[in-house]
Parts: C-alpha cells; sequence; structure tokens
C-alpha cells in the first residue's frame, strides 16, 4: 500500500493509525532480527504518535499525507530524547536534545515515527556492513548487500517496516541503496533539504532526502522537508518551484521532454543485466514521447577524482577529534572507516581548495548540458547487490574495488548538488529476461537514475512518475507481502 | 609517487605500518586521476565554497544540544 492510499484509507475510516502502526511493527518484529534494518525501535512513542494522529483526524485537523503514516529516520538524524549512533561506537550514547529539521518537519506533517535506521557506520561506505549493530541484508537475497550508507532505510522500505524512510546522500548513498533494494531514492538539490542536525560526513556534500516505495510517495516527503531553515547555511532560500506540491496532480505527461542519453562514461562497464533494464526504461521513455539525445557529458570520472579529495578531507576533519584522541577511541572505528580517515589525513589542504575550485570549474561545464536536454538518464549502479562481505565486483572482465565500482556513477552528482533519483527499472536475470551473459545472481533489483538541473526535483519526479506509470519497475519484494 | 609514510611523520600522525600499507594503494590512484586537473587552474577560478558574512545559520550545538558530552 502506497501512502496515498494509506491516507485516503485512514480518511474513510477503513483503518487508524493505530492499525498501521501497530501492523509495521509487527513487520519489525517479525524481520528485524535476520534484516538488522532498525538500530532502535521506538514502538510506545510511536504507539502515542499514531494515538494522537487518529484522535486529531477524528476532530477534523488533518496535517496532510503523511498524517499518521509510519515512518523512520536513518540513525543520524538527530531525535530529541532518542540515541543518535551514526551507526558507531564512537556515538554509541549520544542523545541528543532536538530534533534534526527533517525530523521536526515529518512530525508537523503527523508522520509516526518508528524509530532510528541502520546505516554503514557514520555513514562512510556503500555496503552498511555495520561492525557494531550489525550487517544490514537485501531483503532480494539476504546473503548480498543492501547497498549504503543508507541501507536500513532502503531495506525496512521495501519490506514494508515503514512507508517511507529519510537518508542521507553524500555519494551515493540514498540512490545506492534504493537501487540495490527495489524502491525509490531521492537526492534533492543541495541546499533544498535542511542538514540541520544531521551527524555530517561531508559538509558540502551532504543532502537529505526520501527513499519510499513509488515515486508519488518520495514527493509527498518531499513536500514535508523542503524548504529554507535558517539553522543551516547552506539552505537555498529559493523559494519551492511548486508551493506545497513537487508532484502536483495526475498529469505526469513526457511528451516532448529532452532526455539526454550520456555517449560516454554512464554505459561503459555495465552488467548485462543492468544495461538491458536500463535500456528498457529508455525505450518506455520514447514511448511516452520523450526525445532521446545522446549527449557527451563532461569527464565524470574526474569530477568522481574532485568529489573524493573534497569528501576525504572534510570527513576526516569532521572526525579529527576521534581520530587525534589516542589509538583507544580510534579503534572504535571499523577498519574500514578508520582506512577512509587515515587517508583524509594525508590530503593536504591545497589539494581541498583546489577540489573545490575544480568543482565549481565542472559544474559550469555541466550546466551547459541543460541547454540541449532536460535531464539525463543512467544505470544508478553499473552493478547489482554484491554479496555481504565482497570486496571486489567484476564488471567487463575487470575486478573494480567494490565501492569505487558502486559510486562511479552517482559520487559526481553530490559534487554538482545536483537533483538525482532512482527508480527500479529491473530484476537480475528476471524482468530483462535471464540473459546468459548475466554477471548477477537472478532477482537482484537494478537501479535507473534520472539527473536533473538544479531545484528541478517537480521535473525529475514527473519524469520518473511518467515512467513509473508506464511499467517501469519491479514486483513488490515478496519478504514484504 | 608521493611518499605517504614520510608525510603522515612530518604530519605528526601516529599511524602504523599495516595501517599505511593499506591507506597508499588507494591515495597513489587518487593522486593519479587527481593531479594533472590541478594543472588547468587559473588564479581566477574560487572555490565552489566561500565565507558568506551575511549568513545567520546557529549551529545544532548552540541551538541546545549538549548531548555531544554524552558521546564517548
Amino acid at each position: 500500500m502506497s501512502i496515498s492510499q494509506a491516507a485516503e484509507s485512514l480518511r474513510a475510516r477503513r483503518v487508524s493509525s493505530v492499525e498501521l502502526t501497530t501492523a509495521a511493527l509487527a513487520r519489525i518484529s517479525r524481520h528485524n532480527a535476520a534484516l538488522k534494518a532498525f538500530i532502535t525501535v521506538t514502538s510506545e512513542q510511536a504507539l502515542e504518535q499514531a494515538r494522537q494522529a487518529d484522535s486529531e483526524l477524528a476532530r477534523g485537523q488533518d496535517r496532510g499525507p503523511l498524517h499518521g503514516i509510519p515512518v523512520a529516520v536513518k540513525d543520524l538524524f538527530f531525535t530529541a530524547g532518542v540515541r543518535t549512533t551514526a551507526g558507531s561506537k564512537v556515538y554509541e550514547n549520544f542523545v541528543p536534545r532536538v530534533n534534526a529539521a527533517v525530523v521536526d518537519k515529518l512530525l508537523s506533517a503527523g508522520a509516526v515515527m518508528l524509530g532510528k535506521l541502520n546505516m554503514h557506520e557514520m555513514a562512510y561506505g556503500i555496503t552498511s556492513a555495520n561492525p557494531h549493530f550489525g550487517a544490514v541484508a537485501n531483503p532480494w537475497n539476504a546473503a548480498h548487500s543492501p547497498g549504503g550508507s543508507s541501507g536500513g532505510s532502503g531495506t525496512a522500505v521495501a519490506v514494508d517496516m515503514v512507508y517511507a524512510a529519510m537518508g542521507s546522500d553524500t555519494g551515493g548513498s540514498i540512490r545506492i541503496p534504493a537501487s540495490f533494494c527495489g524502491v525509490v531514492g531521492l537526492k534533492p538539490t543541495y541546499g533544498r533539504v535542511s542538514r540541520y542536525g544531521a551527524l555530517p560526513l561531508g559538509y558540502s556534500l551532504d543532502h537529505m532526502g526520501p527513499i519510499a516505495r513509488t515515486v508519488r510517495d518520495a514527493a509527498l516527503v518531499l513536500n514535508a522537508i523542503a524548504g529554507h531553515d535558517r539553522r543551516d547555511a547552506t539552505c537555498s532560500r529559493r523559494p519551492l518551484v511548486v508551493p506545497g506540491d513537487f508532484l502536483a496532480g495526475a498529469g505526469v505527461s513526457i511528451r516532448g521532454l529532452r532526455i539526454g542519453l550520456p555517449k560516454n562514461f554512464f554505459f561503459e562497464r555495465l552488467d548485462p543485466d543492468v544495461e538491458s533494464s536500463v535500456g528498457g526504461a529508455i525505450a518506455c521513455a520514447e514511448r511516452l514521447g520523450a526525445t532521446v539525445k545522446p549527449v557527451t557529458v563532461p569527464d565524470i570520472a574526474a569530477l568522481n577524482a574532485v568529489a573524493r579529495v573534497i569528501l576525504l578531507a572534510e570527513a576526516s576533519a569532521v572526525a579529527e577529534p576521534f581520530l587525534v584522541d589516542g589509538r583507544d577511541r580510534r579503534d572504535q572505528f571499523g577498519p574500514d572507516v578508520l582506512a577512509l580517515f587515515n587517508q583524509g589525513r594525508l590530503i593536504p589542504a591545497t589539494d581541498y581548495v583546489n577540489a573545490q575550485r575544480l568543482r565549481r570549474k565542472m559544474r559550469q561545464e555541466f550546466n551547459r548540458l541543460w541547454a540541449d536536454v532536460d535531464c539525463l538518464v543512467t544505470p544508478t549502479t553499473p552493478n547489482t547487490a554484491p554479496r555481504i562481505g565482497d570486496t571486489t565486483v567484476r564488471l567487463a572482465g575487470r575486478d573494480e574495488d567494490v565501492r569505487l565500482a558502486t559510486t562511479r556513477l552517482v559520487r559526481g552528482v553530490n559534487a554538482l548538488g545536483l537533483p538525482a533519483i532512482s527508480i527500479p527499472c529491473g530484476l537480475s536475470g528476471g524482468l530483462s529476461g535471464g540473459r546468459s551473459a548475466s554477471l548477477s545472481e537472478p532477482g537482484l533489483p537494478i537501479g535507473l537514475q534520472i539527473i536533473g538541473p538544479a531545484f528541478e526535483e517537480a521535473l525529475i519526479l514527473r519524469i520518473a512518475a511518467a515512467l513509473e506509470d508506464g511499467g517501469v519497475g519491479i514486483p513488490p519484494c515478496s519478504l514484504g507481502l | 609517487m608521493k611518499d605517504w609514510r614520510a608525510i603522515a611523520q612530518a604530519n605528526g600522525l601516529d599511524l602504523s605500518a599495516p595501517e599505511l600499507d593499506r591507506l597508499a594503494p588507494p591515495l597513489d590512484a587518487l593522486e593519479e586521476a587527481f593531479r594533472p586537473l590541478v594543472r588547468d587552474l587559473t588564479p581566477a577560478m574560487e572555490p565552489s565554497l566561500t565565507f558568506s558574512v551575511d549568513e545567520d545559520a546557529v549551529s545544532v550545538e548552540e541551538d541546545a544540544c549538549n548531548g555531544e558530552e554524552d558521546a564517548q
């Protein structure tokens, strides 16, 4: 059931928020031991919020589409009185006194908060194999990673533990788990959603956004969380393009839109199933009246290098208090995260500043594309979900580091600050026809990424919704049924 | 290639030999991709992040979070 359907049922008194919440808590109880999606479940608080939501609706007080809807947030969003760990031992006992901006906004919209979702430690990785709170499992195949760093968010949404979840995306951390878990993940434009009260990883790269089961559900969450917040110095004062509704009405035609299909970089070294499924989605866009235009994009490999220099430096700056405080403190981090922090400590200040200079130059180059096309479509990841513990992935006959391969098509978008959405577009060895050349195990989701100009969330949501309506997608995960 | 061990020592970083062995290959690869890009920069190209004197943001700590002391 989508958020819209649940909202309609709530208003028709066919179901109560307490019933929705009780059912969600039951699913968490049934699956969380195996999937490790939640770090903290706030059952009593959620049921109290659900009772209040029902009471308000009965009095005619309607806070909108999220009123009474069970949601959860990645465990790096501050929640007043509720532990916020960032998936790390160093924040094991950290209890904030205030809510993150997005938490306050979700609560104001009437959402019911079920708890805090597991993640890659410190949001610094793509596997969500958390050494302190357990490895999050992929709901389509528990031997596989759900992606990360918002892995708990992807898994929880895919198996109906919640209707939507908040994630954060510094180098793909919303879009990767959305792709691997077969759900929708939206990274809004940098500055569109407040970062206030989210434990940072890379100040200039961190984006907050929703993971949901449908494009319209993601839009409904974005409606609730977008907008200026003076507490975040980088939060945009630009008015919302479509005030209060990023996906207004049912009219989601893409006839006449110019969809950019990158000729370089984005379609190199792909799993054949990924290539096939993304090709199917592009064919659907053409059937719906869009014009597909091949385009040459700027040097994305260079952009990725720039983004990595910035992230290494910013993340190590954030973690510095823990790194200079003796071996005991440092060793509380998992080895993969500590290795990245150590790498960042060796990046000179001049490289960081020059990376930020290159970033501005590359953004100007990239923005010229929008004169010719309205959006770009690419695979979200070149591969499907790797097995938990895999350190390499084999693509086009070459073994690649699993983190670098998985972030290859998404990381640069963070440096550009552009909005991007991942929607499911196929299953390995499944909807795409089970090609014999497949490198993936069968039945793993494949994601399509749509990238738009800055602050054009409404546009990419419209394109994604049109594709979803046009049949691009996958069946629900059987664990969630 | 850079001598990461010497750089770590010069910066006073307490990194063990195994730690240095682990971080050198990815840093070498990144160096190879990044260094040539810097050559194209002209002085007028300013960084993407600039200080804004009229910003009015408050930090989350200023805004009431004193829970930091609970972090271990």
